[in-house]
């Protein structure tokens, strides 16, 4: 029962570090929605072509795809490179945590990426 | 196996301790309790206005279930009508939904908590009060045929001045407006309350859901809030001074207006319902005697919620002819999103499943299986407007009513019931009664089926939303007249409910109902009006289950901080992973300034409304200097030294830089102003989209040369050297530094001039805001300069005088400390405006 005297020692939690590794994941997924969402934007209205349009949302779909599974792959070292303390109470559950979120997110970003494969870029929806 | 625990402090306890800690958390008496600050008074307060609001305007749902009961009905005219359902959604959506639930987060949170208070209870109080007197004279424009018509989201151009003259409208856009300055206010403590006022070791994998709800629910504020206000300045803006954000042939887009109002809007039905999932998750292992199975998992669903919420506004506007590709992209995040919703369903119901003994069939758990039932329904009709060819047939008919009800009321209503029953006994001599208890179920259940099951048919066969009546013969009778009877039925549950309420709802700090139910979180253990005794030492996510002594314990002061050292009110701050206590926070207590600076604020905005400019001007000086007033009261300078809490752990009293509370709170603001500025910079981007033709060099004047903005950005770059120089310069306690004052007044005049400069640099050019769009713009973004340049200006002067009365040095330097945190982030606002201001064109023209 020495759990009181861990009180005393000063937190090695960094706030900010914890955050960016269990909302990574949503924080790419929401890269991705304003990226597909301004570039096809710009370019459909820019009147360039659809086909660019469909290039530019396969690409960072699939870019951003890479990297929530590289994240995944090696959850451990993507904590360390953000520092995020192994010392933290119950460190497995922020793993945890942050796993499935990037999972998720993953799912989101395949699934309304796939959007974009099967339509044609700048048709109006009409 | 009575092991023996290791407790942070000794009993007994000194004789005077308990009374100090009385003394100091004393409520104020008579009309002055007016001016008490405690969350739960002012928790209780707020919850029960807002439940205010929920009759009145469920008063005007059943008006206006009773106009359509029968074909060619004249119960009220058609202009009525008109304001009636716009009142009423927006009165649910704004004065109801999202207020009760920050009443919640107010009452509930530092109880569940196990704090003293809130961090900043005048904050509190005074986005209670502000909300008070708007809403009530948002509301009762109705009676004066004042009230806006244009359906709860105001599209233009049905709202601009041409197609709405009169003052209805700007009611509801500075009422409601002003309304989110207040929501958030309160969001701003309800971050920091949760991240800082945990008790040692809370961990942030140790906290009650409803804590984790409710911090995504004000971080989603933050964000979606902002879009809305800006919405709201704009449209004011346009119908005042004709500045033409939405006017088509001027270059602007009344499709702005739907971004930036569902960009909002839709995160809105995410920020009502995820604390109200995060009140289920708590109702539900107390019913089910079991800790919730899968809690990261819900974790993982409300933070995914509150993320992907903000994916989907695009599906409010699938009719408006956007391209393709948005309908389906945005069409899959839709339906993408009940992913998370689904977690979560799944995981109460294999909580109920798995419950020790059987799972308890109380009151709160009847209206929580209800909300999972209902709300179940919404989902599944909720996937089915996803779906971009349904949305096109139901879009704008009742189908969508039925739809956003099962939604709200299953979503947000049931578990509120719920809440009401559950947590009741905690605030009150008396639980309510569970006889009574089910009547009301079983009638809000039925009646609500009854009034909004057959609205789904209603829509499908053609019945438009929003008409006041519809003609004989065409299918829609029948239908429309059980929905009539059903919300009688309705009506009558919430009816027995307020006459429970009168029957045994007692109010009450020291002598509660207990705790009827069993459960395992903090907020059940014995308190008074300093809430727990003592703040316990947290182990495990159920400390009230894992030691049943617990509640004996802390009331026998053996936890941290059983008295109150310093004489006043305080609580302990912790760090924000791991709550380990940092510092003491000592916090105001009754006062009046804040109620001062609500009422007279509230009045200002409401006086814009009906132009009477000067007056309200007076007014806004008034809640200023109240505001600064109250300020002054709150940095209480190191002065008492440090306390011992327990466990041989001492902390200071005073604490200044990044781990404050005050610099938490302007970290958060800046995080709303600039979420506020990033809306902008995508709406001048879009009206540049929409109508290239306006923009400068070719459809409006050419920018003024480089020099300009060249000036202000040098001004910007010396007044934030000298804002940085101060820091250096601040004297040890006791010494004198003469330079200070002028130094702070040059950097509040170097932005001043450099927001004078830039509007300056423009008009020489003949660029005139009401021309077209892009002149809007471009005035558009010295107006959100000046909001934050007039703050650092008056922080300015609030460091300069508290400097000159020798309240400001380098230990005691929070006054400084905010100003300086603002001046940068309004110097980094208005660099980043410099360049789209200035760049784009050149960079697109
Ligand atoms: C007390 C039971 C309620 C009844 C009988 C009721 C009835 C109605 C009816 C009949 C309409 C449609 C008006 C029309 O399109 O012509 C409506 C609209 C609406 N209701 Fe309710 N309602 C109730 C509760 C709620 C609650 C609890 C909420 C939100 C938390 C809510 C939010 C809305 C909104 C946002 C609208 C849309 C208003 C607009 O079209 O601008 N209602 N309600
Ligand atoms: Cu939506």
């Amino acid at each position: 029962m020495t759990k009181l005297d861990d009180m005393r020692r000063p937190d090695r939690g960094n706030m900010l570090a914890v955050l960016l590794f269990i909302t990574a994941g949503p924080l790419l997924w929401g890269l991705h929605l304003t990226i597909v969402y301004m570039a096809h934007t710009a370019v459909c209205a820019l009147a360039a072509s659809p086909g660019a349009a469909t290039a530019i949302l396969a690409i960072v779909t699939v870019a951003l795809a890479v990297l929530l599974m590289l994240i995944l792959l090696d959850q451990q070292r993507f904590a360390r490179l953000l520092k995020v303390s192994q010392e933290i109470a119950e460190r497995g559950s922020y793993d945890r945590i942050a796993f499935f979120l990037t999972l998720l997110s993953l799912a989101g970003i395949l699934w309304s990426g796939l959007a974009v494969t099967i339509l044609s870029s700048c048709a109006p929806g009409r | 196996m009575n092991e023996v625990r290791e407790l942070p402090n000794e009993a007994p306890r000194p004789a005077n301790e308990l009374e100090e800690l009385e003394r100091a958390w004393k409520l104020p008496t008579g009309f002055r309790l007016i001016t008490a600050v405690n969350n739960q008074v002012i928790g209780i307060l707020y919850i029960g206005i807002a439940f205010l609001f929920f009759l009145l305007a469920g008063v005007l749902g059943v008006i206006m279930r009773t106009q359509l009961a029968v074909p060619e009905n004249d119960l009220v005219s058609q202009d009525l009508f008109n304001q009636i359902f716009t009142v009423h959604g927006t009165t649910m959506m704004f004065l109801f939904a999202v207020p009760a639930m920050e009443a919640l987060g107010v009452l509930l949170l530092p109880q569940m908590l196990a704090a003293r208070d809130l961090p900043f209870p005048r904050l509190s109080a005074f986005a209670i009060w502000a909300y008070i007197v708007g809403g009530l004279v948002f509301f009762s424009t109705i009676f004066y045929d004042l009230a806006p018509k244009g359906g709860w989201f105001m599209y233009p151009p049905l709202t601009l001045k041409e197609y709405s003259p009169g003052d209805n409208a700007d009611f509801w856009l500075l009422g409601i407006g002003f309304i989110e300055i207040s929501a958030i206010a309160g969001a701003i403590e309800i971050i920091v309350g949760v991240l800082r006022t945990r008790p040692p070791g809370m961990s942030l994998t140790r906290m009650p859901i409803f804590a984790w709800a409710m911090l995504i629910f004000a971080a989603m504020i933050m964000i979606a809030f902002p879009a809305v206000i800006l919405a709201t300045m704009l449209l004011e803006i346009e119908r005042s001074f004709g500045w033409p954000f939405f006017t088509a042939d001027k270059g602007g887009d009344p499709l702005l207006w739907q971004h930036l109002f569902w960009f909002f809007g839709h995160p809105e039905v995410y920020i009502i319902f995820l604390p109200a999932a995060g009140l289920v998750s708590m109702i539900v292992p107390a019913m089910a005697r079991r800790p919730l199975v899968g809690y990261r998992l819900i974790v993982v669903a409300l933070i995914g919620t509150g993320f992907f919420s903000f994916g989907l506004w695009v599906h409010h506007m699938f009719t408006t002819g956007i391209p393709a590709l948005s309908l389906g992209f945005f069409s899959a995040a839709s339906m993408a999103v009940a992913i998370p919703s689904g977690i979560q369903v799944f995981s109460w119901i294999a909580t109920i499943a798995s419950s020790k003994e059987r799972f308890r069939i109380t009151t709160p758990s009847l209206f929580v299986l209800g909300f999972l039932f209902i709300f179940t329904v919404g989902g599944v009709t909720g996937v089915m407007v996803a779906l971009v060819p349904l949305d096109f047939q139901v879009h704008d008919t009742y189908f969508v009513v039925a739809h956003f009800h099962y939604v709200l009321i299953g979503g947000m209503v049931f578990p509120l019931f719920a809440t009401f029953y559950y947590w009741i006994p905690m605030v009150s001599r008396k639980m309510l009664s569970e006889r009574l208890g089910r009547w009301v179920f079983w009638l809000m259940f039925i009646g609500f089926n009854v009034t909004f099951f057959p609205m789904h048919i209603t829509g499908l066969i053609g019945m438009p939303r929003r008409v006041w009546t519809y003609p004989d013969g065409l299918g829609w009778n029948t239908l429309n007249m059980v929905s009539t009877v059903g919300s009688y039925i309705l009506a009558a549950g919430v009816a027995l409910f307020v006459i429970d309420l009168f029957l045994r709802f007692r109010p009450t700090m020291e002598n509660n109902a207990g705790d009827p139910w069993r459960a395992g979180t903090l907020e059940w253990l014995p308190t008074g009006a300093y809430s727990a005794r003592s703040i316990p030492f947290v182990t495990s996510r159920e400390p009230l289950w894992d030691n049943p002594n617990l509640g004996t314990e802390v009331e026998e002061g053996r936890h941290f901080l059983p008295g109150a050292p310093t004489g006043e009110r305080e609580t302990i701050v912790t760090s924000p992973v791991d709550a380990k206590p940092q510092y003491i926070i000592r916090m105001p207590g009754p006062g009046w300034a804040h109620l001062v600076a609500a009422v007279f604020m509230a009045a200002a905005f409401l006086l814009l409304t009906v132009k009477l400019v000067t007056i309200a001007l007076i007014c806004a000086v008034i809640s200023i200097a109240a505001c600064i007033v109250w300020g002054w009261q709150l940095d209480h300078g190191p002065g008492k030294g440090e306390v011992d809490i327990g466990a041989g752990i001492k902390l200071p009293t005073y604490m200044a830089g990044p781990r404050s509370h005050a610099w938490w709170a302007m970290a958060v603001l800046i995080l709303v102003a600039s979420s506020l500025y990033i809306a902008y910079v995508f709406s001048y981007l879009y009206l540049w989209v929409v109508s290239p033709e306006v923009w400068a060099p070719h459809g409006s004047p050419d920018l003024p040369g480089f020099g300009w903005p060249l000036g202000t950005a040098l001004l910007l770059i010396a007044g934030t050297g000298s804002m940085v120089l101060v820091r250096r310069m601040l004297p040890a306690p006791g010494g004198r530094e003469p330079a200070i004052p002028p130094m702070l007044a040059l950097a509040a005049g170097c932005l001043l001039a450099a927001f004078l400069a830039e509007v300056w640099g423009h008009w020489m050019t003949g660029l005139r805001p009401a021309q077209n769009s892009y002149g809007a713009m471009v005035y558009m973004a010295s107006v959100l300069n000046f909001q934050v340049v007039f703050a650092c200006v008056v922080l300015a002067g609030f460091a300069i005088a508290r400097y000159l009365t020798g309240k400001l040095d380098a230990e005691r330097r929070v006054g400084y400390e905010n100003a300086a945190l603002l001046y940068y982030y309004a110097a980094g606002q208005m660099l980043l405006g410099l360049v789209l201001v200035h760049g784009f064109p050149r960079l697109a023209g």
